[in-house]
């Protein structure tokens, strides 16, 4: 498969490369659903297994994200939230608002672009990792509905 | 919340559904006034999103999700935002309501 053209796909090919286990929540989520939020960072809900953990890690790394290297899994596995580095962040979750990899996986929705499908949270779970009382994230989830109402009508 | 514009209330509730949302705290790993400030949210069915965020959201939806995603990033290049600080890291937060009150501090905004 030839270079893929945005930064997203071109990770998500190497996580997927490594079999991570993931799901992709934030900004990035938001893009595919259907709201052009500006943004590089990627956020990552995984499986929260250092096996896991350092399939993820060794993903990034090949995508050029170099703290992923100095960073050890057990302790991202333990962490809820661990941040890397910077253009684009990569944020890996372990846990969202109360929203686990384990039930995010399930009602996950694969989008494929590039040729690289991309395990997208649900817009339920979605909506429920933005009630963070913030003034755009209220926004975002009104517009979340609004394409939720779309999809089920 | 990780919200400065909050308000600080006392209320009177029967200890089952104080129970309730207990539970519901614990089960969703949030705050107890997360919960109740999620219960009145779905409650409010009049809440709708501004007039421009739905034309720009009927704009967005023309595009497939590949387009989006060039869309984003391209707008994310040329975007003035401020930078995050430091420029280089690697940060670990225990729980995810200190990651978002980090990410309210790192961008400066909101």
């Amino acid at each position: 498969m030839s270079e893929p053209g945005t930064v997203l796909a071109s990770v998500c090919l190497r996580l997927n490369a490594e079999a991570a286990r993931y799901v992709l929540i934030g900004t990035r989520a938001l893009q595919l659903w259907g709201i052009v939020a500006p943004g590089l960072d990627i956020q990552l809900l995984v499986e929260p297994t250092p096996a896991n953990v350092e399939r993820v890690l060794r993903g990034l790394r090949r995508a050029g994200c170099r703290f992923a290297r100095e960073w050890l899994a057990t302790e991202v596995a333990n962490r809820q939230v661990t941040v890397l580095g910077q253009t684009p962040q990569v944020d890996i979750l372990t846990v969202a608002a109360g929203v686990h990899f384990r039930h995010a996986v399930l009602a996950a929705h694969r989008f494929v672009i590039e040729g690289v499908t991309i395990p997208t949270a649900s817009i339920e779970d979605l909506i429920t990792i933005r009630q963070t009382g913030r003034r755009a994230d209220a926004e975002q989830i009104l517009l979340l509905e609004a394409i939720q109402r779309r999809t089920l009508g | 919340m990780p919200n400065s514009a909050i308000s600080r209330i006392s209320i009177t509730l029967p200890p089952e559904v104080l129970a309730i949302a207990d539970q519901l705290a614990r089960a969703l790993d949030r705050p107890r006034s997360w919960v109740f400030a999620e219960a009145v949210r779905r409650f409010d069915t009049t809440a709708v999103p501004s007039a421009d965020g739905l034309a720009r959201l009927e704009a967005d939806l023309l595009l497939g999700a590949e387009d989006r995603v060039r869309a984003a990033e391209a707008a994310a290049g040329l975007a003035s935002e401020p930078p995050r600080l430091p420029t280089d890291q690697i940060l670990a937060f225990n729980r995810f309501e200190e990651y978002l009150q980090w990410d309210e501090r790192s961008r400066g905004r909101r």
